[in-house]
């Protein structure tokens, strides 16, 4: 190889990135886009882990729509009230209120209830639903998957001694993910100020509950008496507060005879004792 | 004529088939208790026409269609309705059911022994109408109701009838025996169909390792006058020759569109036991109460195929046929590839039962779920042509969109990936969770 075709192929090469690089550098003059650049400065502030909870793609995305869409500046729940107050600022608005939420598993007997049949295969309650409604007996109880678990992008969601999932609700940032994930509808975004929940879902009656978990609700109706506001309801079997109502004094939990009402100010992990007669193998 | 090309992909599992023995239909007694779920086909779930108490013969209507696709219900027994309530149900888990105690008289509703030899002249709406009334559903196990299927729209004629006599699934051997023993009613049957569909040709499709029934089918053809465009096909033995796309391009070369059906190509798929239940609907008068199922696998003392009541509890079958004292590790209804495992054995047959299976541990071993390791041996065995590892790897990450681009909804759940694979990972399972979330996220959309 000559020394020629060295020196022509370095220079033509030259030659191109010279002449493109001074096509480019005119067409960012006359072609420049202004970007509005609160835009920047909004995604800065959001707290940037794209979680969701806003209904738009990303936090840069709702930072986009703030600014061109005027959209309402209290729709980031993990940034709360002090991300809405420094957007407020910046846009020269009012500070919108926003209600710190945390999502509450409505479920804490999953593993204590029955089994009815010894599953193996891909571990994901969302599969598990599928294999004739769910290996436990409770047609309403957490399957022990572990979707919402996987989904959690800050790991707010974790397993107690029963290999129950439960969710910290000072980790939590109510963005929603695991709301949509389980495939039993368990989870609930509830403020975080009301810290008294009824944790079971079972709409089956007292007697049928009692056959196939040891902590569900049995519809007796004593938290429905004891609560002085009004806040409990009975809904098909199933005692349910009305968050709205609850003013947290924590009187349901001393009447409940199956303990599935917990204040969360005293103890924060489910407990549960596990039966022995819980396990049935068949097949 | 022997079809000569196959379709891409499949597996060949072990056949086990020889397990029943002699291929004659044995009749089970009448069970004591009858249940029958009020969903038996693909639609809307029938409703209940009778109520507690009422008296009930054997091919009373219980339940009628509600819907255009949907399928009436019959009676399998004669006696009292005692309950109508959730019950097990071996596709739905559990499902509304109405419960028959039997009098032990099985009295007939009337006489379905003697054939009608006028109904051949019968018109076409007419035919459609007996095989409405008589509750027919696609028995081959995806119950898409008969009527239904037998009338497509007027802009999409068929032109080609396939009899689906391939029976590609291990162990089951049902189909083998009805055509053995059933050949001149069930060519009665497909003449038939073919009278109503005006179709051109009628092709049945058989696998070579059933060369007795190919044989007599033959044999039944060239004796018989008045049936021009019949033809006898042997198929190549493999799995999933059966599967209605596989087995539409074996036959024809043509290939049925991504998120089609066989009507968009002029082509209509029959099973063989379907087209048995339409002779019997339109020749004499029988509603659909009673099917031929394999009881079958080595857990099984006595294999055989039977022809038993819609509504008879597995168990009833299990304990008549005697179990072996191996372990049993699973209870299967359907065949070991594509059937359901159930977790009682109080489901009752319904009419997507194509055989029951008792799977010792030494047939259904559980394995130990390995990485992927790329060799890429699910691609190979696919029917369909997909890739299953990579849209399970996207479903596991979530990336369902990316998962529908490499055709996640084109896959028809035959299982061979999962078969195949050396790792012994559930691709199929993370495939059918896609698909769910998938439509999960459709119907959040509307």
């Amino acid at each position: 190889m000559s020394i020629d075709a060295i020196i022509y192929s370095t220079g033509a090469l030259l030659l191109l990135g010279i002449g493109f690089g001074i096509a480019l550098s005119i067409s960012s003059k006359f072609l420049r886009v202004e970007e509005d650049p609160r835009i920047k400065k909004i995604s800065d502030i959001l707290p940037n882990i794209n979680c969701g909870a806003c209904g738009f793609a990303g936090c840069f995305s709702y930072a986009e729509a703030i600014v061109t869409k005027k959209e309402k500046i209290n729709l980031c729940m993990p940034g709360g009230e002090k991300t809405s107050k420094k957007i407020a600022d910046l846009m020269g608005m009012a500070p919108d209120s926003i209600e710190k939420k945390v999502a509450v598993i409505h479920c804490c007997g999953g593993g204590i209830g029955r089994k009815k049949y010894d599953y193996s295969g891909v571990k994901d309650c969302r599969i598990i639903n599928m294999v004739a409604g769910g290996s436990v007996e409770c047609a309403y109880g957490c399957l022990m998957g572990y979707a919402c678990l996987k989904s959690c992008p800050v790991h707010a969601i974790e397993k107690n001694e029963n290999r129950m999932p439960y969710v910290i609700s000072d980790k939590c940032i109510g963005c929603g993910r695991c709301v949509n994930t389980c495939p039993r509808n368990l989870i609930e975004l509830v403020e975080y100020v009301k810290k008294v929940h009824i944790l079971c879902s079972s709409h089956d009656r007292g007697a049928d509950v009692i056959k196939v978990c040891s902590v569900g609700c049995i519809g007796c109706g004593k938290c429905v008496q004891a609560c002085p506001f009004n806040a409990i309801r009975m809904e098909n079997n199933l005692a349910v507060i009305d968050y709205s109502k609850c003013k947290v004094c924590g009187k349901c939990v001393e009447v409940c005879p199956v303990k599935v009402i917990y204040d969360w100010r005293k103890n924060f992990i489910m407990p549960g004792k596990q039966r022995k007669s819980d396990k049935k193998n068949e097949l | 004529m022997k079809a000569k090309i196959t379709f891409k992909g499949g597996i060949h599992p072990p056949e086990n088939k020889d397990l029943c023995g002699e291929l004659s239909i044995k009749d089970f007694p009448p069970p004591g208790i009858a249940v029958l779920p009020l969903q038996q086909s693909l639609g809307s779930p029938s409703e209940p026409v009778v109520k507690k108490g009422d008296k009930v013969k054997k091919g009373t209507l219980i339940a009628r269609s509600k819907g255009y696709i949907s399928a009436n219900l019959h009676s399998s027994i004669s006696g009292e309705v005692i309950d109508i309530k959730k019950a097990p149900h071996p596709l739905l888990g559990e499902a509304n059911a109405v419960i028959i105690k039997s009098d032990n008289r099985d009295e007939p509703e009337k006489d379905y022994s003697t054939e009608d030899v006028s109904a051949a002249g019968l018109s076409s709406g007419e035919i459609l109408g007996l095989i409405q009334n008589a509750g027919i559903v696609g028995l081959g196990g995806a119950t898409f109701p008969a009527h239904v299927k037998l009338n497509p729209p007027p802009d999409k004629p068929v032109k080609t009838l396939i009899i689906n006599g391939a029976e590609c699934e291990p162990y089951l051997a049902s189909d083998h025996s009805l055509m053995l023993n059933n050949a001149e009613q069930i060519l009665k049957g497909a003449v038939m169909i073919k009278k109503i569909l005006n179709a051109e040709k009628c092709l049945i499709a058989i696998e070579e390792n059933k060369k007795d029934a190919v044989s007599l089918f033959r044999q039944k053809l060239n004796s018989l006058k008045d049936i021009a465009g019949l033809e006898v096909l042997p198929l190549n033995v493999k799995y999933p020759q059966g599967a209605e796309k596989q087995l539409i391009y074996t036959l024809t070369g043509k290939e049925v569109p991504s998120g089609g059906l066989p009507m968009d190509i002029s082509v209509l798929v029959h099973n063989i036991g379907t087209v048995f239940a339409i002779y019997e609907a339109v020749f004499l008068k029988k509603p659909l109460f009673e099917r031929v199922i394999t009881v079958s696998g080595k857990g099984i003392k006595n294999p055989a195929n039977w022809r038993v009541r819609i509504g008879t509890p597995f168990k009833t079958l299990i304990n008549h046929s005697g179990v072996t004292d191996r372990t049993i590790k699973k209870l299967i209804m359907g065949g070991p590839m594509m059937g359901l495992a159930q977790y009682t054995d109080e489901v009752p047959v319904v009419k997507a039962t194509s055989g029951i299976l008792l799977l010792t541990s030494e047939e259904a071993a559980a394995f130990e779920h390995l990485p992927c390791i790329r060799c890429g041996k699910c691609v190979t065995a696919c029917p369909m042509g997909l890739m299953p590892a990579e849209i399970s790897k996207m479903v596991e990450k979530g990336r369902i969109d990316m998962a529908k681009s490499i055709g996640l909804m084109d896959c028809m759940e035959c299982g061979s990936c999962n078969y195949i694979c050396p790792s012994g990972t559930n691709l199929l399972q993370y495939i059918k969770l896609g698909k769910y979330e998938y439509m999960r996220s459709k119907n959040a959309k509307r």
